[in-house]
């Protein structure tokens, strides 16, 4: 029953939506529960009723699935268990969007891109990333749901967690530093490297203007890249 | 431009790339450097792929899913350029079909992030607040969820196998340019991508750990050198 819970939480955004979010996906994953709890019969109207809106980091939804399948099995009422979606669902999101979305997936991403950088063959690269980010995200989301089925309503206490707060500074720190690094070897991989002069301090001025302007300037490199791109096409590119 | 099974065989994963984005699984198939790399490597040429992935994700890095916020869908466009460059690009490395490659791959992961955008309205008619109030059995709200997902595998296939033909007959049209035209397009490559990855380092950071953004910007410079 639990494993099944733990399989259906791979579904969870199956059918996200504006209006519920992941509503339905928290039923889909809660009813191998609630069929087991109130019978076959029975788990309908409970399962409609948590099909409301919903919303958290995917690979949290767990804790909140663990502790609504305890709270089913202790009895606990469907006003107190909406309260308790309610209260929840913002510190799954921010902690699972600043740990995985902030943290954990650049940083894998960029280890992987500075592997690429240097020249690692392309299978060990993307074997490398797969395996080393799914470990974190696997540990995660069966940690998710140990803890929901543990604690029940006092799972807020484990989100607190010190540890939490420490791996979301040091993911980040790393990602960033990362970052930081990957500029120039990008420059060398895709640019004319050594060969001309200046390229260097090019890239480490473009990656600066990067970092101040931040996520504004994804619009005007695409653009800047496709005009040179149509300008070297239009002018027949000296066939 | 590979033969018709090849094209299927990209469908499939298409459809696997997408609903791994957000429906189902979210093991990061759909990161562009994945996806970008499956790619290439349906048509014999993974490392070509790889490349296009790590410029791309360059791109990527600086987009951060939160709540609600509608955002391109990198891996869809990946794969399809990926695929496109690896089925009709060049057999050795040029820059200008590259550079082609990885424009038409941010502009397919605009239009598909669209598509995603539809693709969830339909979501709220399966299983929104409306539809809610007139289910009465669990099971068929778990038969909407599935199709849901099902949908989503359908989009993601539709719109990796359109993109990559589109692609790759683009790239075929691609008149022989002389290589001053390659060095030139080389230099907006090296000024342009450095700058990608100093923004995702300014989404990573929000205003602090500027030192480690430093430090790692000296190592790099220092490899530059060495490499």
């Amino acid at each position: 029953m639990v494993a099944r819970a733990f399989v259906r939480l791979f579904a969870v955004q199956g059918s996200w939506n504006y209006q519920t979010m992941v509503g339905a996906g928290l039923a889909f994953a809660l009813l191998p529960v609630l069929r087991h709890v109130h019978g076959r019969e029975g788990a309908d109207a409970a399962a409609l009723r948590h099909a409301r809106f919903f919303n958290a980091h995917p690979y949290l939804c767990g804790v909140a699935v663990g502790a609504l399948a305890r709270m089913e099995a202790d009895g606990v009422g469907g006003d107190v268990q909406e309260r308790f979606k309610a209260a929840l669902r913002g510190a799954l999101g921010a902690m699972g969007d600043q740990l995985v979305w902030g943290g954990w997936r650049p940083f894998c991403l960029l280890l992987s891109l500075a592997a690429a950088l240097v020249g690692a063959p392309w299978w060990l690269v993307v074997a490398g990333f797969l395996g080393l980010y799914n470990a974190g995200h696997l540990a995660l989301r069966a940690w998710g749901l140990a803890v929901g089925l543990q604690e029940g309503t006092g799972v807020a206490r484990r989100l607190r967690d010190p540890w939490i707060g420490r791996a979301q500074v040091w993911l980040a720190t790393g990602a960033t530093f990362l970052a930081g690094l990957a500029a120039p070897l990008a420059a060398l991989t895709f640019g004319p490297g050594r060969e001309v002069p200046g390229m260097l301090p090019a890239a480490v001025l473009a990656a600066l203007g990067g970092a101040a302007l931040g996520v504004r300037i994804r619009t005007a490199a695409a653009l800047t890249l496709g005009m040179v791109v149509l300008v070297i096409l239009l002018t027949g590119g000296g066939r | 431009m590979g033969d018709p099974g090849t094209w299927v065989v990209l469908a499939l994963v298409g459809g696997l790339v997408g609903i791994d984005a957000t429906s189902f699984g979210q093991v990061m198939v759909s990161r562009p450097l994945v996806a970008a790399t499956l790619g290439g490597w349906i048509f014999g040429r993974p490392e070509e792929g790889l490349l296009l992935g790590v410029a791309l994700e360059l791109f990527e890095l600086c987009i951060v899913p939160i709540g609600a916020v509608r955002t391109p869908e990198g891996g869809t466009g990946a794969l399809a350029a990926g695929a496109a460059y690896a089925a009709a690009g060049p057999a050795t490395f040029a820059v200008v079909p590259f550079a082609l490659a990885l424009t038409f791959g941010l502009v397919v992961e605009r239009v598909a992030g669209e598509t995603v955008a539809v693709l969830r309205r339909m979501n709220g008619g399966l299983v929104g607040e409306g539809a809610l109030a007139r289910l009465t059995r669990a099971g068929e709200l778990e038969r909407r969820h599935v199709a849901a997902i099902a949908l989503d595998f359908a989009r993601g296939a539709a719109v990796s196998v359109v993109a990559g033909i589109a692609g790759a007959v683009l790239l075929s049209a691609l008149p022989q340019l002389t290589p001053d035209v390659g060095r030139a397009a080389f230099a907006i490559l090296a000024i342009v991508l450095p700058g990608m990855a100093g923004a995702g380092a300014a989404v990573l950071a929000g205003g602090a750990r500027v030192s480690a953004f430093l430090v790692g910007l000296a190592v790099g410079a220092g490899l530059w050198f060495v490499l």
